[in-house]
């Protein structure tokens, strides 16, 4: 029988573990941890609970994390999937969409818990090399959290710019338009003071970003040694699309940097936790996102739900316990694959596989709505 | 192997030159050749159907029981005599092709065809075109259906050497930017594809030449209340299963008129319905994506009917088909492969008025047990659903068989193809 535990309680041991230098991942901790929030969430979120019933797994029977029952990410755009009272919400992060698509919501009572895992990955993977306070100069192409209140990825990047940002750095796109010249000015700065710049935004900010240069003909933009590239989020839904070794490709050949300072974030409106490729923090680490302690990932077969061994191809399951106010365990649609060699510690993303538009012409329907059109 | 830039610049060198020999044979000669052609496209026994079925199967992933059944189906009437209907329709006489003065068209001196997607149908529709008007065609072929241009070339060689000197195939990547570029340069270019791919094509190829783009779109049904479920499903179910529901003709979801029990009625019967048909036609193979989009579709809807909407899923244990009954009308989105959602709406024009913001995409509309003839001084059914976007509006059982002369736009096939033509299309 799972022992009841507080939700304060709760959230204060994930924020002490979430704290603990260096990472350890201890798999007793987790499975204890997770067990215990989903007797919480399966108390305080009546959606939850009955979706639970209805595949038959309620706590007391669930012996393991790995059988906690996992909820599509489209559940977050049909209910409030939330186990405290309404009115204690304190921020509401909003997917992307249209006024035709539906949003997912993820509604949160503390931003503790997102803020503390945030800046622990933030340190240990973007800016491993700033100590004791240290600062550098980033420039961010996304809107501002101000200009964009329930985007996740706004706050995210805002807090990067609060925690480890200079009194240069700043965003780069306002009113949905680059500021290129903004950010070329940063560029010959950061340049003629040989300090070295880092460069937060969304992928399609970059694709138009290195449009732009191109057009221009802007050259001389290689950067200080020390300076990165943190880049997130897909095409889905755009008019133009890059694969992701591309991107870093081309980024990596404009602004002169190796592959290993080029980096890609993995994270989704639903998750209080995010991942990102550790090269940076781990000289010569093999491919993938490793994954903080606090969380796990799970590659299932889609077919059976079963999970997959290693070097196959699996549905991303995600376990986070920073989400303690929502649902802890998410599935998404997405594709990963465990690196080699690891243990549900480094996985990689392989992104959506295309499927219809491929073999027929008929439009894949989402694509259709979030467009617009 | 892979073309490159210098090939594709020779093919267009070989095609001018045949090209000015396809010019000087009389536009009869050029049709009796391609009616022949089509004949023996249409006959389910031939050369072409059974090699197309069983090469297309091992290339695209579909099953050949249903590539089969969907290329006699919809090659039945795509015969000579459709080719002269449509020579009819949109040219009058078909000496006016020979005569500068009296036709209404005339022929590019080569086009280019970039195609896309799996499907034979729009392949070989997008290669007899051109040539009717007397314009050679270069293929870049789509990297799922290496087959249909090839197939199409071989079996028009039989009839008309001349004319199958006027088809070449070169087949580069997609990203090879200097091949793009040598191909983009031809007078006219017709291609296929996603509105991202229309849009990267449309951006590299030269202003004032000219740009035909055919882009994806999706077909949906609509059933009356009164119409014996079974029935309808049986129909419908053969709409959504050939092509394994990827073609712009397939039924991509229903709208059900009715109560909640008749329109769960409805969805069930479709699903008993796709059920018997996995057994004839079984769905293709599908990679790790599709799967996953489908259990990821499939955990929404049973998460959403433990939350209390009144939603019903209806699916076997393996992912070959699934149907999902939504209590409402408002669009989701629907992974495809054998996947239909079944809208419940009060009326047939709650259904029209939901399929509005499809409407750009809109291909086709099937209609049961809704009447479609004027009422009084209002526009009927079938003029507003035209109104709303769809170029078709057929019973169940029919969307997959379209005439050889429909155009996804509803207006002429020929005219885009023509330098006195339409300027630009865009389908």
């Amino acid at each position: 029988m799972t022992q009841k535990t507080s939700r304060a309680a709760l959230d204060s041991e994930i924020l002490e573990w979430m704290r603990e230098t260096p990472w350890q991942h201890d798999e007793t901790r987790f499975d204890s941890l997770a067990l215990r929030l989903f007797a919480h969430q399966f108390e305080a979120c009546v959606p939850y609970a009955r979706y639970c019933r209805s595949q038959g797994s309620v706590p007391g029977e669930v012996a393991s994390w790995r059988d906690i029952p996992t909820v599509p990410t489209g559940a977050f755009k049909e209910v409030r999937l939330a186990g405290f009272d309404p009115a204690s919400t304190c921020k509401i992060f909003r997917t992307s969409g249209t006024s035709i698509a539906r949003r997912g919501e993820l509604h949160l009572d503390t931003l503790a818990l997102y803020e503390t895992s945030l800046e622990a990955s933030l340190r240990r993977f973007v800016f491993p090399d700033l100590e004791g306070g240290e600062r550098m100069t980033i420039r961010v192409l996304a809107p501002s959290a101000q200009e964009a209140p329930d985007s996740s990825l706004s706050h995210m990047f805002d807090r990067a710019l609060e925690i480890f940002g200079d009194e240069s750095s700043g965003h780069d796109l306002e009113d949905t338009k680059l500021c290129v010249e903004n950010f070329l000015a940063a560029v010959l700065r950061s340049r003629h003071a040989n300090r070295p710049l880092a460069i937060c935004g969304t992928a399609f900010a970059f694709v138009h970003l290195l449009d732009e240069i191109e057009e221009r003909g802007s050259a001389g933009l290689e950067l200080p040694t020390g300076s990165r590239v943190l880049e997130t989020g897909g095409f889905k839904g755009r008019s133009r699309s890059v694969s992701r070794p591309d991107l870093h490709a081309m980024i990596g050949e404009r602004f002169g940097l190796p592959g290993s300072h080029v980096l890609n974030q993995y994270g989704m409106t639903e998750l209080g936790s995010q991942f990102y490729d550790g090269p940076l923090q781990e000289e010569g680490a093999p491919p993938g996102k490793p994954t903080p302690p606090w969380t796990r990932v799970r590659l299932i077969d889609p077919g059976s739900g079963d999970d997959v061994g290693p070097d196959r191809t699996g549905m991303i399951v995600i376990h986070d316990l920073a989400n303690t106010g929502s649902v802890a365990a998410i599935q998404t649609a997405d594709l990963g694959r465990f690196t080699a060699g690891s243990v549900d510690e480094r996985f990689e993303i392989l992104g959506r596989e295309p499927g219809a538009e491929e073999r027929g012409c008929s439009i894949a329907a989402d694509s259709m709505l979030e467009t617009g059109t | 192997m892979s073309a490159q830039a210098a090939d594709i610049r020779a093919a267009q060198l070989r095609l001018q030159e045949a090209g000015q020999e396809l010019r000087r044979l009389p536009a009869t000669e050029r049709i009796a050749a391609l009616q022949q052609l089509l004949d023996a496209l249409a006959d389910p026994l031939g050369a072409f159907q059974s090699a197309c079925t069983e090469q297309l199967a091992s290339h695209a992933g579909f099953h050949p029981e249903t590539i089969r059944a969907g290329l006699r189906l919809a090659l039945e009437d795509w015969n000579g005599s459709a080719l002269a209907a449509l020579i009819e329709n949109e040219v009058g006489d078909p000496a006016n092709l020979d005569s500068r003065a009296a036709s209404p068209l005339s022929a590019f001196p080569l086009t280019g065809c970039i195609l896309a997607g799996s499907i034979p149908m729009p392949t070989l529709q997008a290669l007899l075109l051109p040539l009717l008007l007397g314009s050679p065609v270069l293929v870049k072929p789509a990297g799922r259906d290496r087959v249909t241009p090839k197939l199409f070339a071989r079996s028009l060689a039989k009839f008309h050497p001349l004319l199958a000197r006027c088809i070449e195939i070169c087949d580069f990547a997609s990203d090879d930017a200097p091949a793009i570029d040598a191909f983009v340069q031809l007078p006219c270019l017709v291609a296929s594809g996603s509105d991202a791919t229309l849009e990267r094509i449309r951006e590299r190829t030269p202003s004032g030449q000219r740009f035909v783009g055919h882009g994806h779109r999706l077909s949906l049904a609509i059933v009356g209340a009164d119409v014996e479920a079974e029935d309808w499903a049986e129909r419908a179910a053969r709409d959504v299963a050939l092509w394994d529901q990827l073609g712009c003709l397939s039924t991509a979801a229903v709208y059900a008129v009715g109560d909640r029990s008749r329109v769960e009625a409805v969805a069930r019967a479709l699903a008993e319905a796709l059920r018997s048909l996995e057994a004839r036609w079984p769905r293709g193979r599908i990679g790790a994506g599709v799967e996953a989009a489908i259990r990821d579709a499939r955990d929404e809807a049973r998460f959403r009917a433990a939350a209390g909407q009144e939603v019903a899923l209806m699916a076997p244990d393996d992912d070959a088909f699934t149907v999902v009954l939504e209590p409402a009308s408002d669009w989701r989105s629907t992974p495809l492969h054998r996947f239909v959602r079944v809208y419940r709406v009060a009326t047939p024009d709650e259904a029209r008025v939901a399929l509005l913001p499809l409407g750009s995409h809109l291909a086709a509309v099937s209609v049961d047990g809704v009447a479609i003839d004027t009422e009084g001084d209002s526009p009927d059914f079938e003029a507003k659903l035209r109104a709303a976007g769809a170029s078709r509006v057929v019973a169940a059982g029919g969307m997959q068989a379209p005439p050889f002369g429909w155009h996804p736009d509803g207006g002429p096939l020929l005219a885009g193809l023509s330098p006195r033509g339409l300027r630009s299309t865009r389908a």
